[in-house]
């Protein structure tokens, strides 16, 4: 079972030590990623969602981040004792990351061709002319248009969907076991959006790499996603299959989540579910559930004492004390209520 | 027979660049605002939308055309009339972080408005101050912090209370929830929403995301490289977009619901948007649209009343 864990994270804790005291970005994360699967990271903003995926390329600006624990197995060695020179064979290669920004991510006093060309030639060793070659194979694959053209021109002159799919194919050009997708569509419009999904789902049947999608947005992962993990302040509050996430939702939280995103279908003459209130400080962070204070649900255990993981079936996992034996009446009129969530 | 608040009449806004070149954000618009409605815009970036929505709010001087509020051209009022049309018309913008002044306090930000339009005493003007916090679900407690010590949602707020305090009647919300996380978005919606019942408040909605305008929007329009492509319901709209433009962007909103994404079938829309400084004889679109035919290069720049108050600018229709 072990063995089909691509990447492991266990038990992973990062913290920023800033002037007003120690931010708990990170708290015991746990998630592991399969061949060939797509993973959906979904929280807001200050989640840990992105500082969690950055820890895994060595990329958590230390001090002032700190690694208070955990361990990051890629292909069951600890990423995490890896010197630079040993993450820089790997960073690129076998894993390899895409950002929000392609503007600022990309060099601009640089031509996009050499750009993609750096990356070939800091992996393999190939002659000059192999790896322009290949950069145009590769253009050409990730649908970007006259890539002979392309090749010799800087980001400012590209679109921002273009410039997108240059960053993919900096990150595809080593065929990569895992590629981390940090919000890549934020910045884009719908139709590009579509477009870009449409491209990493090719990407993944051709190369079977695994995709770690980090995102805010619950209604861009149904197409895509295989799992689902929800993180809050932290902390993982839930994990199970998309289909399990989006028509069984265990906790509360992914509850109002789900509830909160205006659907194409739903009717309009109802107010729009809200959350009330807005995450915790994580600062100095309270004993007890993150969530409590906006929690529809919320007991007085969950004040007093941190719930634990609840398992269940097809590695479900819910961070929820509804889910307690002694928290029966409760869970009941969570059921009751968002039961009928098909 | 509903009251038009605002119409715009042939609006155009051209920006003049260097190598007499022409980028025209706004190209040769008509929309008719009704009072109470909130009216949706929606298009892709660069379509022009803000530069309306700017336009409108008379940050930007048209080039050429109208925009007539309450039956009055603004380019033809005098110095005191316009005071009052930017009383009457307020704007919020995208960015809470950057519309607001970090060097003020909740209370100068909210009650500079009634200075400059010299409204009330000192005395009416703190009232009103609190009673704008509260209406806005700050606590008005706070009138003594600066922006900085709020969230992102609650900046947003101080944003609406600010438009507010002045009393207006038309609200120009430029993307005003895309920089929020989904959580609070719905609040900052619901707020929206219940402002303009208590207040009968006209909005002009400019988003990109099309399930938010549709929730909140009454009618919509579409706008591509300057012009508007389609107009209609919101109903009307969604369900039976006419535009092939209109037809693309509603098919690639993403359902948030695993099987019916799975079954989504997309109208690919190859491309993107051509660069909008580039003369486009005829239809803007046809560059990229399927139905392409010889007469779209003679299309004329006339949106076609399909009937049921939905018109749209597409030679199919002829």
């Amino acid at each position: 079972m072990d063995n089909e864990k691509l990447l492991d994270v266990k038990n992973l804790s990062i913290s920023f030590h800033t002037y007003v005291g120690e931010v708990a970005a990170v708290r015991n994360v746990d998630f592991y990623l399969k061949k060939s699967e797509v993973l959906a990271i979904v929280g807001e903003s200050g989640s840990g969602k992105s500082v969690s995926t950055q820890a895994i390329l060595g990329l958590t600006p230390i001090p002032p981040g700190e690694i208070k624990s955990g361990k990051i197995l890629f292909k069951n060695e600890d990423l995490l004792k890896f010197d630079e020179k040993k993450m820089s064979k790997i960073c690129g290669s076998q894993i390899s990351m895409i950002f929000q920004d392609p503007m600022t991510s990309l060099n601009p006093t640089m031509k996009v061709g050499n750009q993609i060309r750096e990356v070939l030639h800091q992996h393999t060793d190939i002659s000059r002319r192999e790896s322009r070659e290949r950069t145009i194979e590769l253009m050409t694959l990730v649908g970007i248009p006259e890539p002979e053209v392309r090749i010799n021109q800087y980001p400012h002159e590209l679109s921002g969907g273009m410039r997108q799919r240059i960053m993919i194919t900096m990150a595809m050009a080593n065929r990569p076991d895992i590629l981390i997708a940090d919000e890549p569509t934020t910045a884009l419009d719908v139709t590009i959006q579509s477009q870009i999904f449409r491209l990493l789902k090719e990407l993944r049947t051709e190369f079977e790499t695994a995709i770690i999608l980090i995102t805010h947005d619950f209604g861009v992962v149904a197409g895509i996603a295989d799992r689902i993990v929800i993180m809050y302040a932290g902390k993982v509050m839930e994990e199970g299959e998309t289909d399990q996430i989006y028509y069984k939702p265990r906790h509360p939280y992914t509850v109002a989540l789900l509830k909160a995103v205006p659907s194409l279908a739903d009717n309009e003459k109802q107010k729009l579910r809200t959350i009330n209130g807005t995450p915790p400080f994580l600062l100095n962070i309270p004993p007890g559930c993150p969530f409590v204070d906006r929690c529809d649900y919320a007991m007085r255990i969950c004040k007093e004492k941190e719930p634990q993981y609840f398992q269940f079936e097809d590695n479900r996992r819910v961070f929820c004390w509804l889910y307690h034996d002694q928290a029966d009446e409760q869970f009941q009129r969570f059921k009751d209520r968002e039961g009928r969530l098909q | 027979m509903k009251e038009k608040i605002i119409e715009l009449k042939n609006l155009k806004k051209y920006f003049y660049l260097s190598g007499k070149k022409i980028l025209k954000a706004v190209d040769n618009i008509n929309i008719e605002i009704y009072r109470g409605e909130t009216f949706g815009l929606v298009g892709e970036s660069g379509c022009g939308k803000s530069t309306l929505g700017r336009t409108i709010k008379g940050i930007y001087k048209p080039t050429a055309g109208q925009v007539i509020f309450e039956g009055k051209d603004i380019s033809k009022m005098n110095k005191n009339n316009m005071k009052f049309y930017f009383r009457y018309m307020q704007m919020i913008f995208q960015d809470p972080y950057s519309s607001l002044n970090p060097r003020m306090m909740v209370k100068e930000l909210i009650s500079e408005g009634l200075e400059i339009h010299k409204m009330g005493t000192k005395e009416t003007q703190e009232r009103k101050v609190f009673e704008t916090l509260y209406l806005v679900g700050l606590n008005p407690e706070y009138v003594t912090r600066y922006a900085h010590e709020f969230s992102g949602g609650q900046r947003q707020r101080l944003a609406i209370a600010r438009a507010l305090a002045v009393e207006p009647k038309f609200i120009v919300c430029d993307e005003p929830i895309s920089a929020l996380d989904v959580s609070i978005q719905g609040q900052i919606v619901n707020l929206l929403k219940g402002l303009q019942e208590k207040f009968g408040l006209t909005y002009l909605f400019i988003a990109h995301d099309l399930s938010m305008v549709r929730y909140i929007s009454d009618r919509v329009g579409v706008m591509y490289m300057g012009r508007l492509v389609e107009i209609a319901g919101k109903r009307e709209l969604f369900e039976n977009p006419l535009h092939p433009y209109t037809q693309a962007l509603l098919s690639s909103i993403p359902i948030p619901n695993p099987r019916k994404e799975r079954e989504r079938k997309e109208i690919p829309i190859e491309g993107e948007i051509p660069s909008p400084l580039e003369t486009i004889a005829g239809c803007s679109f046809k560059t990229r649209c399927q139905y392409v035919t010889a007469i779209c290069d003679q299309m004329e720049y006339k949106l076609i009343d399909i009937g049921d108050r939905h018109s749209v600018m597409c030679t199919k229709y002829y």
